[in-house]
């Protein structure tokens, strides 16, 4: 699994990641993640345009992550997953609690309608 | 395969190459690499007392509109499909984390089959394929065995 920092600022995180998001992948990677979006208590973006598969380890890393931030009363958003991550998605029951937009600016106008 | 996390990257090596060299569709291939890794990472994690290496045997059978996964393990007696449901609560506020590997797998594959034999874990996962991509015959693959057990 892979991790990019698409954009910090002081008003928002904006990750990408990439690769399996399974039990290896979330080991090797999951402080990072946490360290550039939970951390930082700011509206993320998680771009997941490029994860090729996902387990329930990598749902539990984005379901943990989304509740921190809405303990701190953020957002975060997840961008243009694959049609079967998405599928796994929606049979965990992530998509009503955690939205999902098409792109980065579509994530953006979501978290602008706070 | 061994009860070990590390063994988890080659295991999934050896499932892409079998089923690539069986052209199976994107969503088998889903399906196939997520049952294997729920269910062989909650063995690892949980099917065992001991620190003792423990042989996880694992089949792959591509037969004309199905594939079919197989494991067989010697750990604690666990039937998934006596699990309940997770928390599937919408309101993120009160949303439990735990269960959701099973329930995963249990939404993803079309049939799943369990039974306990002679001291032995034999979980069957079955994920059927359109029958334009049938192969000529059936062909298996098995995970490499741990060695010293």
């Amino acid at each position: 699994m892979g991790l990019i920092i698409v954009q910090e600022t002081s008003e928002l995180s904006h990750v990408a990641l990439s690769g399996r998001l399974d039990a290896p992948g979330v080991e090797e990677l999951e402080e990072e993640f946490f360290a550039h979006t939970e951390s930082r208590r700011l509206p993320a973006l998680v771009d997941m345009s490029a994860v090729t598969f996902i387990a329930s380890m990598g749902i539990r890393m984005l379901i943990r992550c989304a509740q921190a931030l809405h303990h701190a009363e953020v957002r975060m958003v997840l961008i243009n997953p694959q049609p079967l991550v998405k599928n796994a998605l929606d049979t965990a029951g992530i998509t009503p609690m955690i939205h999902i937009a098409s792109d980065a600016i579509q994530a953006l106008a979501q978290l602008a309608d706070e | 395969m061994c009860n070990a996390l590390n063994e988890l990257p080659r295991l999934n090596q050896s499932v892409q190459s079998f089923l690539q060299q069986h052209e199976a569709p994107p969503p088998a291939v889903f399906a196939a690499n997520l049952a294997l890794e729920e269910m062989i990472t909650n063995i690892i994690k949980y099917g065992y007392d001991d620190s003792l290496s423990h042989d996880i045997r694992i089949t792959l059978t591509r037969e004309p509109g199905r594939l079919t996964v197989r494991i067989e393990d010697d750990g604690h007696e666990f039937n998934p499909l006596s699990q309940p449901p997770p928390d599937t609560s919408p309101q993120i506020e009160k949303r439990k984390i735990g269960g959701l590997g099973i329930h995963l797998v249990r939404r993803t594959v079309d049939a799943m089959w369990y039974r306990r034999r002679e001291g032995r874990n034999l979980l069957e996962m079955i994920i059927r394929l359109p029958s334009d991509t049938e192969p000529a015959a059936p062909s298996t693959s098995n995970a490499g065995s741990c060695p010293g057990t």
